[in-house]
């Protein structure tokens, strides 16, 4: 078990922890900047809200999360991905939970950061309500990195070389802008909930943040549950 | 042991693969992408769409403590994790200090530090074949083209390794050269339009009952090589009918490859002419091969000493087999002119039956398994008058219960023969025609002897 999920870790490392990661993380925090800096130009008060919704976490966020699963994977289905520990007797299992957990991570960290980054160019460095909407922006960014981490892990599943992460991709973004039942199994819907816009099925903030954790893993235990060990 | 079964196994291109393998060595000869999907699936890589496989009773796409005991080279062999090829193996291997014996294994001692991102994809294969050879307690070890397309490992090195392994494991080579399936020394199975086409269970030197290599040999002058090959203890028997087939004979080795290539060098020895040399069931690939390689070695040899042609009688299987093989124009069999001699003293068939113990005056007991019945010259009735002498280098031979010898037409077509069973009536003699003399008119000479598409296949 500790075996497997090392090294499935270890390779998912391999293939995101790339001088080619960081220079994409830093061409998409230079974009979000920029439409921060635009959007507080237009209207300084709702600013924030509106680059973080639309710019990073609409755009930016799933994006790059469609990036680093594809990296992660290879470009191959997830069980192929972890080939090089599977032949050599560790679980696919093991090994996919170490490499998606490993992009979960990683993802996390990046959301985080456009987060704060958005957040901290959209308010200005003078605002007094900075600190606060730091921290809960960055806290967002890593709940969406990791449940966006899972869903693209699901759809890298899918398809003879793991196509279904376009598939996955798609969806939330024409579903999750809904408020329905529809929209409910897409982080992007309790993204936007937790952002202030309308919410899904009428749930509150607290249960959106539950439900999207919770989305997290009933992805990862989707994809678990397609896959051999 | 029984180590691996598969039942219906199916993943495209394969279609319902029913095998079982043993401990030992096991060539599987077929297609690139028929043998890279069966590694794939005994080894655990992908599952199969229909049918089921077990390794040591186990799925080894399910079973992880199962892929830990396979050891595999793959068609789609991935790229190295970590950036030198130490950290990679020690990655692979779980141990540092396993790295350094892993690769000296095989030779490849100074990659250790090589950056792995750098490595050609034949090294790459180089340092997943150290890999395959290093896993624990090998219960199979399945090599996709492990001589091909693989560099650093040097392929005797490779085969000893693979001899050692097989002792305690199965050791699946998976390839579409006939040549590498057949260095391996172990069985060879057949796929073909995802399917298995023939499994020859036998190995050269530890053949199965009943199982052992028989050879169709196609000459003009089948008593007299008979008589030759009797002499030698690589083959076990010889059949001849002189009355339906008195050019066929059907030899009986005791080891497909040293067989061919004693047949091969006593027809030489004798100056016999040997128009084909095939396995009497071509579906044998590896007697079918062992005689396109004895040919290929015979008319390597004539190449490099060609033989005097103005010497009757010596070298003449190059010049009608050999030639034929090579594709290059007819070239006419030395041929001794009609001897006015007593053809009883120096007859080969004669003096090999009477050298022979236990020989009857009308039939030879042959050694081995096959019985034979050779016409003894005496008891034959005589030779109709006015039929030709036969062309051959060695006396006039002994009548026999041929037909009657007649003028050459056309030179036969040597097809590899289904058997002596199938044979077609005997054609006039002899297949090749004698060497034109000066006043020979030009049309008097021999026809090209054309090999079969077999005969030219690229080993």
């Amino acid at each position: 078990m500790k075996a497997g999920l090392l090294a499935g870790a270890a390779l998912g490392w391999s293939r995101v922890g790339r001088l080619q990661t960081l220079v994409v993380w830093s061409l998409v925090l230079v974009a979000v900047a920029l439409v921060a800096g635009w959007e507080r130009a237009q209207a300084p008060s709702v600013a924030a809200d509106r680059a973080l919704t639309g710019a990073a976490f609409g755009l930016a966020l799933p994006l790059l999360a469609f990036y680093l699963v594809r990296q992660v994977t290879d470009r191959r289905r997830l069980d192929e991905a972890v080939l090089e520990v599977a032949r050599h007797g560790a679980s696919r299992h093991w090994a996919i939970l170490g490499l998606v957990g490993t992009v979960a991570v990683v993802l996390a960290a990046l959301g985080g950061s456009i987060a704060a980054v958005t957040v901290a160019v959209a308010r200005g460095l003078g605002d007094p309500l900075l600190l606060g909407d730091l921290a809960i922006s960055a806290w967002l960014g890593i709940l969406g990195g990791a449940a966006y981490a899972g869903l693209l892990g699901l759809g890298a599943s899918i398809g003879r070389r793991g196509g279904g992460r376009v598939a996955s991709l798609a969806l939330d973004w024409f579903l999750g802008t809904g408020t329905t039942a529809l929209a409910a199994p897409w982080p992007r819907a309790h993204l936007r909930n937790l952002l202030g816009a309308e919410p899904v099925l009428g749930l509150p903030q607290g249960a959106a943040m539950a439900i999207l954790v919770g989305l997290g893993f009933a992805y990862v235990a989707l994809a678990l549950g397609r896959t051999a060990r | 042991m029984t180590v691996v079964v598969t039942e219906r196994l199916s993943l495209a291109p394969l279609r319902e693969i029913s095998l079982e393998l043993t401990r030992g060595r096991h060539a599987l000869l077929g297609s690139s992408e028929e043998t890279a999907a069966l590694v794939d699936l005994l080894t655990g890589v992908r599952r199969p769409q229909r049918g089921t496989i077990r390794v040591a009773g186990r799925d080894p796409h399910r079973d992880p403590a199962t892929r830990r005991r396979i050891g595999s080279l793959l068609h789609g062999e991935p790229p190295l994790v970590g950036r030198t090829v130490r950290a990679a193996l020690t990655f692979t291997l779980g141990d540092r200090r396993a790295v350094e014996p892993t690769l000296d294994r095989l030779g490849l001692g100074s990659w250790a530090d090589r950056d792995a991102a750098r490595l050609s994809p034949g090294e790459l294969r180089g340092v997943a074949w150290a890999v395959a050879l290093a896993t624990r307690e090998p219960i199979l070890v399945a090599l996709w083209e492990p001589f091909a397309h693989t560099t650093g490992v040097s392929r005797t090195t490779a085969l000893d390794e693979l001899a050692a392994l097989s002792e305690h494991c199965c050791v699946v080579c998976a390839t579409s050269s006939v040549r590498d399936a057949l260095a391996l020394e172990g069985s060879v199975t057949v796929l073909s339009q995802g399917q298995v086409v023939s499994r020859q269970l036998a190995l050269p030197g530890e053949l199965a009952p009943g199982r052992a290599p028989d050879f169709a040999v196609r000459t003009p002058r089948a008593r007299e090589l008979a008589a030759a090959l009797l002499r030698s203890p690589d083959i076990a028997g010889v059949e001849w009918d002189g009355r339906t087939a008195p050019h066929l004979l059907k030899v009986r080795g005791r080891d497909a490859e040293t067989a061919a290539r004693t047949i091969v060098a006593t027809a030489r020895a004798e100056s016999v002419p040997v128009e084909s040399l095939t396995a009497a069931d071509p579906s044998w690939v590896v007697v079918q091969t062992a005689s396109h390689a004895a040919l290929r070695a015979a008319r390597e040899q004539e190449r490099r000493a060609p033989a005097p042609a103005t010497s009757p009688g010596t070298g003449n299987l190059a010049p009608s087999a050999a030639a034929a093989l090579a594709g290059a124009p007819p070239v006419a069999a030395p041929v001794a002119p009609p001897s006015a001699g007593g053809t009883e003293a120096r007859d080969p068939l004669t003096n090999a039956a009477s050298n022979l113990p236990g020989v009857a005056s009308t039939a030879v007991a042959l050694p081995g398994t096959i019985s034979a019945t050779l016409p003894h010259p005496t008891a034959a009735p005589s030779q109709p008058p006015g039929a030709a002498e036969p062309p051959s280098a060695a006396p006039a031979p002994v009548t026999t219960s041929a037909p009657p010898i007649a003028a050459p037409a056309t030179a036969p077509s040597p097809t590899a023969l289904p058997g002596a069973q199938s044979v077609p009536p005997p054609r006039p003699f002899p297949a090749i025609a004698p060497r034109p003399t000066p006043s020979s008119p030009p049309s008097a000479r021999p026809q090209s002897v054309r090999p079969s598409p077999d005969d030219k296949e690229n080993l």
